[in-house]
């Protein structure tokens, strides 16, 4: 009888010709519509795991009248979109710290992108953002 | 390295304003003229395009470029960034704006 397996090992994916990918988003502004600030696409043959990120709000200027302002990290593949984190605040209050850190373990395919994005409804007034990510890239 | 693009979308949660690349980052964008700076990996940016974008360097997101992104280079663009990530299709068609 002949016993086999298709079970066979491989390097953990940080050592599949992995590439470390750092982004990071960091500004004070005004209001605006939704905006992508940075984004990552896998391309053929190649996936991604986010290790980290980090989302931060903290109005800097009030503004008149406030609407809902906050910044999330999505993923998307097609015309399909997941949140997989955000911070939303509708408060007026300056120097408030609505912050997340996302110890997440995201894997992301080939086609999808992984991106932030940033919205502030309101009239007049700032918003200080940070959205970081800490990405490795591998062969799939 | 940095690239003042035009921008796509509409603003709202389904269609954010966006640049037309797969990957970037630094994205600051001036909604009412439609264009943006982006930093995009070298990879991804074909070397006639980097040409032209070194002879009409821009300063600020109103100013027009004094002649426009040839449609063969906007072309060039979109193929070589379908041949990079071979997803099937020219999924991007960035233009320097």
């Amino acid at each position: 009888m002949k016993v086999s397996s298709y079970a066979v090992a491989r390097p953990v994916y940080s050592d599949r010709n992995s590439t470390s990918v750092l982004n990071t988003y960091s500004a004070v502004i005004g209001p605006h519509a939704q905006t992508q600030r940075w984004g990552v696409t896998l391309g053929a043959g190649r996936k991604a795991t986010m290790e980290g990120a980090w989302l931060q709000i903290i109005r800097i200027t009030a503004a008149a009248p406030v609407a809902q302002y906050n910044i999330s990290l999505n993923v998307t593949s097609g015309a399909t979109t997941a949140v997989v984190g955000t911070r939303d605040s509708w408060s007026n209050t300056t120097l408030v710290d609505f912050s997340l850190a996302i110890p997440i373990n995201v894997t992301v395919y080939p086609g999808e992108t992984i991106a932030v994005a940033t919205l502030d409804g309101s009239t007049g007034g700032t918003v200080y953002y940070v959205g970081s990510g800490k990405i490795t890239t591998y062969d799939a | 390295m940095i690239i003042r693009l035009s921008l796509i979308g509409s603003g709202t949660n389904t269609d954010p304003y966006r640049i037309d690349l797969p990957t970037f980052s630094g994205v600051v964008t001036n909604e009412t003229t439609g264009r943006a700076f982006a930093d995009v990996p070298v990879s991804d940016v074909p070397a006639d395009v980097v040409a032209f974008v070194a002879a009409y360097p821009t300063f600020d997101l109103v100013t027009p470029l004094p002649v426009p992104f040839p449609q063969s280079l906007a072309n060039a663009w979109a193929e070589h960034l379908a041949r990079q990530y071979d997803l099937g299709n020219a999924r991007w068609h960035p233009v320097v704006f």
